[in-house]
């Protein structure tokens, strides 16, 4: 049990090392995974500015671009490099190799972590500091927990999606892609999703980073109307089953995935 | 040179390219059924023209401008082409390099990569316009838009899109030359160039309340005046009041000197970074992590 920890532990550290020193053997990834997405939501806040919007969207524009991070990191670093992997030839020996599969993925989230987390900090730091965005926090220890369970329940769903991802051809590529604007659309990104109905807000909650994205924003400008989904305690318990629910179902859905992938014989077969 | 021996390298070369688009739209598009491969294509487009029509009634509510809703959403619908087309592009350089394997073959041949680029990114825009037609088709009966085409203007709206294709893949080659030095996290840098066109360029708001600096990047850029000419021809109005003041013919002509100028540059560059990556051993680097 104790070896079997330390070897999983071992295999996390080993995964995101690779990260960590790619991230830092050429640093170009600053200007093109920071600056340019950075001008990306400049874009955004300024279709507000120029539609005469109050001056909250804009914040809340600022405070997605930094949540897509994220997302991209969970969508492209996380669900799309098990076909990555398979392309290269390395899924097979993470397979073959006495460690958890959600020890490999977890590696990959931490290596990607600091990436993502730089660039989030980036567009929240100079987003706010260039359109004067003015936040309220109503307590930073919620705010503290929303953000980490937001953050389980969707790597979660990022692990869930890899399993996928393992089995996939070049639709890979394709469904990485479809997971963006209409991901970016459900959440209500780019505005409160309840702009959508009540119903289709409803039927969007089910999805951690609508609720996520909701309850940062209640907390983020406290007292302003964001127009939210649930309550701030309401969507922290529900983010909190969803990690629970989401996690348990990714350890799952890897060991499914990876059995019909060898009853098939589509877990190696690469170029297809 | 004779005509015959002119005549007989044009023909080697154009069955190249062909050769190239086809592998281009071969391996985007023969993963699965038509249908299926349509859907993947227009559903991402559809939900960003979304995700603005969405913003506009958000903020705009009761106070709804036709005019000014169908000037966003027309660019924004053309502006698909740019955003995919890049995207393709982009990764053009990184799939053959780290997936394929077949990036120092392609160098080797004949065409070479400039050409072979292209080509990859010629099929894609095929593919790309059906999003395009889709999302105004959507724009016109689930959103009211009023778009007249009259058929004098055909051969403008023709001219200005073919020249914004042409730019579009200039910046290709030259996002693809940039590739060759970058490692695989430079993957996304197509998306965030199209992101900064799309800030720059006038799509969804003026060009006039940018800063400085940004209006000025964006008053030399094709995609700008690519855009204005198609709120020209398709809503007879202007966008930007800076660009106002000029014709029609003069939005064209100015069309066509940033695009060869785009294209000179493009070209330059795919070159250059080519040398560069032959001299420094990085053209079939292997690079993921």
């Amino acid at each position: 049990m104790k070896t079997e920890l330390s070897t999983n532990l071992r295999a996390i550290w080993g995964r995101a090392y690779v990260r960590i020193v790619g991230g830092n053997r050429e640093m170009s990834w600053l200007f093109f995974e920071v600056v340019l997405p950075l001008l990306s939501v400049f874009a955004f806040a300024m279709i507000y500015r120029g539609l005469g919007a109050p001056e909250r969207f804009v914040g809340f524009v600022v405070v997605s671009g930094a949540m897509v991070a994220f997302w991209q990191n969970i969508l492209w670093s996380m669900a799309a490099q098990f076909y990555w992997e398979k392309e290269m030839g390395n899924l097979e020996l993470y397979l073959i190799a006495p460690i958890s599969r959600m020890s490999i993925l977890l590696g990959m989230a931490i290596g990607g972590l600091f990436m993502t987390g730089t660039r989030a900090a980036a567009i929240l730091l100079i987003g706010s500091w260039v359109f004067h965005v003015q936040y309220a926090v109503g307590s930073f220890l919620t705010l503290f927990g929303i953000f980490w369970l937001t953050m389980a329940a969707i790597y979660g769903l990022g692990m869930m999606a890899s399993s996928l991802f393992m089995l996939f051809g070049r639709e890979a590529w394709h469904t990485a892609n479809l997971f963006q604007e209409p991901i970016y659309f459900i959440s209500g990104f780019y505005f409160p999703v309840r702009s959508l109905g009540n119903v289709a807000a409803l039927v969007a909650s089910a999805f951690p980073l609508t609720l996520g994205l909701d309850a940062i924003r209640q907390e983020i400008f406290a007292g302003s109307p964001v127009n939210p989904v649930f309550s701030v305690p309401v969507e922290l318990a529900l983010l909190g089953v969803m990690a629970v629910i989401l996690n348990a179902a990714a350890l799952r859905a890897l060991k499914y995935m990876e059995y019909l992938g060898k009853k098939t014989g589509r877990l190696t077969l690469k170029a297809q | 040179m004779t005509t015959l021996a002119l005549k007989d390298r044009f023909s080697t070369r154009a069955r190249a390219f062909w050769a190239a688009t086809r592998l281009g739209w071969a391996i985007e598009s023969n993963w699965t059924d038509p249908f299926v491969f349509l859907t993947y294509q227009v559903v991402r487009p559809l939900f960003g023209a979304l995700i603005l029509v969405v913003m506009y009634h958000v903020v705009r509510g009761a106070n709804f401008d036709p005019a000014m809703f169908a000037q966003i959403y027309v660019a924004n619908a053309f502006f698909i082409i740019v955003l995919q087309s890049l995207i393709v592009i982009g990764s053009v350089v990184f799939e053959d390099r780290e997936r394929y394997e077949m990036i120092r073959y392609v160098y080797l041949a004949p065409m070479g990569l400039g050409p072979y680029i292209v080509a990859r990114g010629a099929s894609h825009v095929t593919a790309t316009s059906a999003s395009v037609v889709l999302t105004l088709l959507m724009g016109v009966l689930g959103f009211g838009l009023q778009l007249h085409l009259h058929w004098l203007g055909v051969p403008y709206f023709v001219a200005t899109l073919l020249l914004g294709i042409v730019a579009t893949l200039a910046l290709g080659l030259m996002l693809s030359g940039m590739t060759m030095l970058l490692a695989h996290h430079g993957m996304l840098m197509p998306e965030g160039v199209s992101g900064v066109l799309y800030l720059c360029c006038g799509v969804v708001f003026s060009i006039d309340m940018l800063p400085g600096p940004l209006a000025t990047i964006g008053r030399l850029m094709p995609w700008t005046y690519w855009l204005e000419g198609f709120r020209r021809v398709f809503l007879g109005s202007t966008f930007n009041p800076s660009l106002a003041s000029l014709t029609d013919g003069a939005i064209l002509l100015r069309l066509t000197g940033l695009t060869a100028v785009t294209c000179v540059v493009g070209w330059m560059t795919l070159m250059g970074a080519q040398g560069i990556a032959v001299a420094r051993g990085k053209l079939d680097e292997k690079t993921d992590h």
